[in-house]
């Protein structure tokens, strides 16, 4: 019989901006090497729960959290966690394509070069790190003459899955994904798709989507959230025909949000 | 004409008008002047003269440490704390006292009082004229700078102090400079009005001596002119990236 190993398992996780909580109770475990999709109206704690596993969403200040949140069985909030640790193990990738102001190939080497000591990288390694993960993500055939160029001046798609890129050379397990493709027209998204599936089985997808159709074209999984509770986490195919709960099935079938 | 060929020229010519000042400042008073006539009255002029030797310091440190407050208060004291908001609070109006009000506060300590005005007073009136502007310039420009960058960068595991030095105060280095240039402007506008005013006053004391205005008075002006123009061509270009990001914003 198979086991299942989880990437992320969380424990009656609640989180609250000063006074307002925004997760209550949310007890998930996410497969690995999967694609898991976070479904819900907005405002139901989707890219909260989302910022929790690499723990971004501390840098507000306000934050307050409580529960467990295990990432690769390690307890994230062990106080001999590494937060640097953390974030190189799970990367991220927002809604909106964000690659730095530089050119793409220091793009593609920014993690690296703060998680390596100074100059332990030679130009051969280093371009051959690059060549690897522009590679991945199926953009080596269009940037190969263009890796001087600053990375803002590229197309949208070509720029969100230069983000995807920037993460490989740092080998995370996890790849958070905040609505990937909301700022993408449909051949992006369809590319962005595509380079998901490629790359699952070697990474632990959980991308937040308001597009249900994409949630049923991509993900294995699919949660539903609503008004920062976890209402039914199910094999998507199985979450989207035959709902268990009646709010799901508002949703699924498209009778609220 | 790039920014960064503006913000080196308008510096070079920034410091070399102040090297001219500080060079030429004995000469100049002495020409326009007869200090030997030891009026109580000239001997203020000489003394904010002095002043300004010793005044430049404290400008140079209260921007310094306007930009370093600014950064802290904007970066690790959270918006909705009390702190932020009395330290805001006191900021925006201290920066919105017209630079004419510290203008008067320098006649009356400089020429009313003859100069005897402890250096301490003197330098108070510097660090209130440079100090808010600079960090109500600053805050905003580290304000400015594009959350999505923050963000990436975060997520690939950069201490926050290093997001601070390595990335959002080499983006926000414009509006910076654009307080900079502001708060410099106040200080020598003030100091050039308040000589020229001094002339006139000095002339209808002793009427029948012909009224010149002093050159120096003059260059102080130039300068804040030119801080002025470099403030304003800076500003603008904020201005269309702070309307950038807003528009680019993640939702």
């Amino acid at each position: 019989m198979e086991t299942t190993h989880y990437s992320i398992e969380t424990e009656n996780l609640s989180l609250w901006y000063g006074d307002f909580q925004a997760l209550i109770d949310v007890s998930v475990k996410i497969p690995d090497g999967k694609i898991t999709s976070l479904i819900g109206p907005s405002g139901c704690g989707k890219t909260t729960l989302l910022r929790c596993f690499n723990r971004v969403n501390e840098r507000y200040g306000n934050v307050t959290t409580k529960g467990e949140i295990n990432i690769l069985s390690k307890n994230i909030y062990d106080p001999d966690v590494s937060l640097l640790e953390l974030r190189k193990t799970v990367g991220m990738v927002f809604q909106r394509p964000n690659p730095l102001p530089i050119s793409v190939y220091d793009n593609i080497l920014f993690g690296l070069r703060i998680h390596s000591s100074y100059g332990s990288m030679s130009r051969t390694k280093s371009d051959e790190i690059v060549e690897d993960a522009l590679t991945s993500v199926f953009l080596w055939e269009d940037l190969k003459d263009k890796l001087k160029t600053k990375a803002t001046t590229l197309q949208l798609e070509q720029q969100q899955k230069l983000c995807i890129a920037r993460l490989l050379p740092l080998k995370p397990q996890i790849i958070l994904m905040d609505e990937p493709c909301s700022a993408l027209d449909a051949k992006g998204t369809r590319a962005v798709e595509e380079l998901m599936e490629v790359l699952s089985g070697s990474y632990t997808f959980l991308i937040v989507t308001h597009n249900m159709a994409q949630a049923r074209r991509v993900s294995t999984e699919c949660i539903y959230m609503f008004l920062g509770k976890l209402i039914e986490h199910r094999e998507t195919q199985a979450l989207f025909d035959d709902p268990e709960h009646p709010k799901t099935a508002d949703y699924v079938q498209m009778r609220y949000g | 004409m790039s920014r960064p060929i503006f913000h080196s020229i308008s510096f070079i010519i920034l410091v070399i008008t102040l090297f001219f000042i500080l060079d030429n400042k004995q000469e100049t008073i002495s020409e326009e002047y007869d200090l030997t006539a030891a009026e109580e009255s000239t001997n203020s002029i000489y003394s904010l003269q002095e002043d300004l030797n010793r005044m430049l310091p404290i400008l140079i440190g209260s921007i310094l440490i306007g930009i370093i407050f600014a950064v802290l208060l904007q970066e690790y004291v959270p918006g909705e704390s009390w702190t932020y908001r009395i330290s805001d609070f006191i900021i925006a109006i201290l920066a919105g006292i017209p630079s004419v009000f510290y203008g008067l506060l320098c006649v009356y300590y400089f020429v009313f009082k003859d100069g005897r005005v402890s250096y301490l007073t003197k330098s108070l009136i510097v660090v209130l004229l440079a100090m808010p502007i600079t960090i109500q310039s600053t805050q905003n420009a580290v304000k400015s700078v594009n959350v999505s960058i923050r963000e990436a960068v975060y997520a690939l595991g950069v201490k926050k102090a290093k997001v601070i030095t390595e990335h959002v105060l080499p983006y926000a280095f414009s509006g910076i400079m654009s307080g900079v240039y502001t708060a410099v402007s106040r200080v020598f506008v003030v100091i050039g009005l308040i000589l020229i005013t001094f002339a006139w006053i000095r002339n209808a004391a002793h009427s029948g001596t012909s009224f010149s205005i002093p050159k120096n008075a003059f260059i102080f002006l130039i300068i804040a002119l030119l801080c002025s123009l470099c403030s304003s061509y800076i500003k603008n270009s904020l201005y269309k990236k702070i309307m950038w990001n807003r528009n680019n914003r993640i939702q």
